[in-house]
């Protein structure tokens, strides 16, 4: 079993083969070998390890992409935004925790979770326009008038009129 | 306050004197030269005071001007300064750009048919641009969003409408900043030197060509002979009388660069004719051709393509043919789509060939026409080949007695065959 502790203080126990899901916590694990010592997480808060567990150990004994593979794949992986409905259904948060686990599958180095995550908003933004995506992300718009102009006459294209 | 103040402090002189109350009489009878004289001495000496006193004021007013200037650049600086803070507050700015970056590939559209991959502000990455200033950044540093796009002059009505379209097609591929490009091309009527003349600067870039060649095309040629990094092109010719072909396309296939591995030709009454100037086919490894008349063909481009790995093909064979027997041992995916009665003729084909490398074998049948067994089994024995798969596809589904399925299991023990309706293989038809 391995001890990990929160950015907020609290301590997880979870099976080795769940958290080795991890491609950081895998390598953090091999350099230092068996341990009963913790291993802090300050950049995940416990909410979010939390959902982060969830997903690992529901995919648990699944075989984790290999570097090459990933390479091989990239494309045909980034191209589709086909999520499993499990995951789908896991995935469907608010969006302060959705970012959350994305920046927490980056930073623990889970490929197939930080996939879901980038699809999921990829699928929010597909089929909108601009001010409707501003509007779902409380982006603000930050382009004077003339970049505002410039992209206009820059992005219309013939097919568009 | 300072005008107002200024204004305060004016007051206007009385200028009347006894000669400007009569100014037309004659003022000689009434005044000396002397008294006008120190008049107008008088006058100069106002006149001047006033100037003083407005080019200071006009000092002032440029200042003031000065002043309001500043006062709405901090303005702008605090609004912009506001924006930026207010749009913090999104989560997605914590989002590192490799993270963002990858969104945004997962934004791309997902065509079925590369031809309608056309730029359109309402799809990724141009949709990107346009959202917010760090989205546009990202977007545009990300070479790989741009690697992908079909370009065409079509429907455009006005020369400078192509002009536009050009440039802004120069602006997407630069983008690209030397990455592989895949492209698909719609080339119909004069396009083609159009076409050249914008992908000429990255020529060096295009790794993956698809063309739609329309039947009125001039000079197909022109986009076919300077591709130095070329690995994969689909040809796709749109041609309904299938006694013509392109005789410029066909010597353009001897040219084609020893980078290119796959070949696909689509819709195109492929005859030894067209490959009769040869194949760039030594160094490919997939080749997928329809449509061929002749069994001969086959045998032809297998013989042009030592190292293929995988051959696809739609027959429409109306004859059987005497073959010389041939083998190829590269070849390990073997795909046969036969057109209407065409499975019939095949029979002349498989008693030639050998392919001793075969797993995979794929047979297509758009007709009814019974399909011959007895001449693939044969073939396949003779082939001695570590067949895997096996499969049977047609429009509809297709069915397979116990019988046969038994006598090709006695062959290949383990071999999976599969019995699969197709319907993308009956669109290629």
């Amino acid at each position: 079993m391995v001890h990990l502790v929160t950015s907020d203080n609290v301590e997880f126990v979870v099976d080795k083969e769940v958290v080795e899901r991890s491609v950081l916590i895998k390598n953090m694990l091999e350099d230092v070998g068996e341990t009963d010592q913790s291993i802090p997480l300050a950049n995940v808060s416990s909410a979010v390890l939390r959902k982060v567990i969830e997903y690992c150990e529901h995919h648990r004994g699944e075989p984790l992409p290999s570097a090459d593979a990933d390479q091989n794949q990239d494309e045909t992986r980034k191209r589709t935004t086909d999520i499993s409905e499990w995951d789908q259904k896991f995935i469907t948060v608010d969006q302060e925790m959705l970012f959350e686990i994305i920046l927490a599958a980056n930073y623990l180095d889970i490929k197939s979770l930080l996939d879901v995550g980038c699809k999921t908003v990829a699928n929010m933004i597909k089929g909108k326009t601009p001010d409707e995506i501003r509007r779902l992300f409380n982006i603000v718009n930050d382009f004077t008038p003339e970049e505002e102009a410039q992209i206009k006459k820059e992005n219309e294209w013939a097919e568009d009129r | 306050m300072v005008v107002l103040a200024c204004s305060e402090q004016v007051t206007i002189p009385d200028l009347e004197t006894s000669c400007s109350r009569f100014p037309n009489t004659d003022q000689s009878v009434i005044h000396n030269d002397q008294s006008i004289h120190a008049i107008i001495s008088e006058r100069q000496q106002q006149l001047d005071a006033v100037l003083h006193e407005i080019s200071g004021l006009q000092s002032v007013m440029d200042g003031i001007k000065n002043i309001h200037r500043k006062l709405l650049k901090k303005k702008d600086r605090i609004r912009r300064s506001m924006i930026l803070h207010k749009g913090l507050t999104s989560r997605l700015w914590c989002l590192p750009t490799e993270v963002l970056s990858q969104i945004f590939h997962h934004c791309l559209p997902d065509h079925c048919f590369p031809e309608s991959n056309r730029p359109s502000a309402l799809e990724a990455p141009v949709l990107l641009t346009g959202v917010c200033r760090r989205w546009r950044e990202v977007a545009v540093n990300t070479p790989s969003l741009w690697c992908n796009v079909s370009v065409g002059f079509d429907n455009l009505r006005y020369y400078y409408l192509e002009e536009l379209q050009a440039s802004r097609y120069d602006v997407w591929l630069k983008r690209s900043r030397g990455h592989p490009l895949s492209l698909s091309l719609v080339c119909e009527a004069d396009d083609a030197a159009r076409l050249q003349s914008l992908l000429q600067p990255y020529i060096n870039q295009i790794s993956s060509l698809s063309i739609i060649f329309h039947e009125d095309v001039v000079e197909p040629e022109l986009l076919l002979d300077d591709l130095p990094v070329l690995q994969e092109l689909t040809i796709r010719t749109l041609k309904e009388n299938r006694n013509r072909h392109s005789p410029s396309i066909g010597k353009s296939l001897s040219r084609l660069p020893a980078t290119l591995r796959s070949l696909k030709v689509v819709e195109w009454y492929f005859n030894t004719t067209q490959t009769s100037f040869g194949l760039a086919g030594s160094h490919l490894t997939n080749l997928d051709v329809a449509t061929l008349l002749h069994q001969s063909t086959v045998i032809h481009l297998l013989q042009l393509c030592p190292n293929l790995s995988s051959f696809k093909f739609c027959g429409q064979f109306d004859t059987n043919e005497t073959l010389d027997s041939f083998t190829h041992t590269k070849i390990q995916t073997f795909r046969v789509l036969a057109r209407c009665d065409a499975s019939s003729y095949l029979s002349g084909l498989f008693n030639a060939l050998s392919l001793p490398n075969l797993r995979v074998l794929e047979n297509y049948c758009s007709g009814s026409v019974r399909y011959p067994d007895e001449e693939l089994k044969a073939f396949l024995a003779r082939s001695k080949c570590p067949l895997e798969r096996l499969i049977f596809s047609s429009r509809g589904k297709p069915t397979m007695t116990d019988e046969v399925r038994a006598k090709y299991i006695d062959i290949f023990p383990s071999v999976e065959i599969s019995l699969v309706e197709d319907l993308f293989a009956f669109l290629y038809l």
